[in-house]
């Protein structure tokens, strides 16, 4: 049980650091536009899809203190407050509205989670920057925003219908999920 | 109600890392993030500008032929600069020798370079590129590498002079072997083909592969490096014996001589 546990609990870490790293090295390597794949929402949709459970919050609260602790430009706590929140925003909305695991589900939750990040990513940049006097550009902010919002999706929508068409016992959720809900609806 | 509870512990526990670390209570661990992704975040970077350095988009094909052509001729120009250099490192190479040689013996010298051979097909000469003006005179001995004799200037003018090489038939040259004081014989050449020492007495013991110097006579300095003994010829019944010297240095291959100045 305690190998197990300990199984995980590396299995986890090496998942952080391994999206840590491909999200750098699509930042430093891939020309632009595609620079802006955001890589850690999107494994954190996939990730979702795929353990269907809470543990993809606190995997988005690491992801981001990682990319907080790394990143030298960005003031420390902006990402995270707003990659964390933004997941948790995702994960309410797959758990009650987009209930299903399909491409345009996929799609949608991603394409709301680049937008709750960026907008709490935005305000906090903004409030950071009337007490710290460093100017910041929205036309840049915007053009960022709307290159993740085109290709991030677009990305997940493929990477969840490939998956679904090649491993279609993934297309359905858990029958224990399914069941949770059932009871709950029942008991409202 | 739940959810709000959720959402209010989890700004909780974002706030307070975000105290945490103005408080540097989390450096620890940030360094240790860092520390892990950096090397994997500059070898993406390293990855990436050799990338750019090797990738040119070309919006039109005729773009990309013309770079294909320049590319062509560049790499033709590339060819000839290394075939330059490696002449250049080797010439380099023997120049430092040679330069070490005539200081550890504190030597006076002049270097030059081969510029001719000598038309001749009977004789063994090469012409340089200092003369008079330089204070090269007749009789000065003409080294390559680490000390060792390739031939003696026979004919000097104002800014060049003649070498006769010591496989010409024409040299002679009093040596001995490494260790020895005393003049055991005289190398001669023999037409381009092979050196020899003549006149060895019977009672001198050569042995094959002993290393021949010149023994300082004829203002030639003393030392200077010949060749190896190759084979040794004797008769009981001949006064003297005879060794084959193979010479140290290629005489078709040279570029830059040190002529030793006679004070």
């Amino acid at each position: 049980m305690f190998l197990y546990k300990l199984a995980k609990l590396i299995g986890f870490i090496l998942l952080l650091l391994t999206i840590t790293t491909v999200h750098i090295f699509f930042t430093s390597v891939l020309p632009e536009p595609f620079v802006f794949v955001h890589v850690i929402i999107a494994s954190l949709i996939c990730y979702l899809f795929l353990f269907e459970n809470g543990s993809v919050v606190w995997l988005s609260f690491l992801l981001f203190f990682f990319l907080d602790a790394y990143s030298a430009g960005t003031p420390f706590g902006v990402l995270l407050l707003s990659g964390t929140i933004a997941t948790l925003c995702v994960y309410w909305l797959y758990e009650r509205i987009f209930t299903n695991r399909s491409w345009y589900s996929g799609l949608a939750l991603t394409a709301i989670c680049i937008v709750l990040f960026r907008a709490l990513y935005f305000m906090l940049r903004f409030i950071v920057s009337v007490y710290t006097d460093v100017p910041l550009s929205f036309v840049r902010l915007s053009d960022i925003l709307l290159w993740e919002l085109v290709l991030t999706p677009s990305i997940v929508a493929i990477v969840v219908a490939i998956v679904t068409v090649t491993v279609p016992s993934l297309r359905m959720r858990s029958k224990k999920e399914l069941f949770t809900l059932s009871r709950r609806s029942y008991e409202r | 109600m739940n959810r709000l509870r959720i959402l209010i512990a989890f700004l909780i526990v974002i706030g307070i890392t975000i105290v945490f670390h103005f408080l540097s209570w989390l450096a620890p661990i940030e360094r240790t993030i860092r520390s892990i992704i950096r090397p994997l975040a500059s070898s993406a970077y390293s990855f990436s500008v050799s990338l750019e350095n090797e990738i040119q988009v070309f919006d039109d094909p005729k773009e990309l032929e013309k770079a294909y052509i320049e590319l062509i001729s560049q790499k033709n120009v590339c060819t000839v600069d290394t075939a330059t250099v490696a002449l250049l490192t080797a010439e380099n190479e023997t120049l430092k020798q040679q330069l070490k040689f005539v200081r550890e013996r504190e030597l006076s010298h002049v270097g030059a370079r081969v510029i001719g051979k000598g038309i001749d097909p009977l004789e063994q000469t090469i012409v340089l590129d200092r003369g008079e003006t330089s204070g090269v005179s007749v009789g000065d001995a003409v080294i390559v590498g680490n000390g060792i004799l390739i031939g003696q200037i026979i004919r000097v003018e104002e800014g060049t002079s003649l070498v006769r090489l010591l496989e010409d038939s024409q040299s002679r040259m009093g040596v001995t072997f490494a260790g020895n004081e005393t003049t055991i014989g005289v190398l001669e050449g023999g037409f381009g083909i092979s050196l020899h020492i003549n006149f060895i007495p019977q009672n001198e013991i050569v042995e094959v592969g002993q290393t021949v110097v010149t023994s300082g006579i004829v203002g030639i300095p003393k030392g200077l490096v010949v060749g190896t003994v190759e084979a040794v010829e004797r008769q009981p019944y001949e006064p003297f014996q005879r060794a084959i010297v193979t010479p140290l240095s290629q005489y078709d291959s040279l570029s830059a001589v040190s002529v030793l100045i006679q004070m």
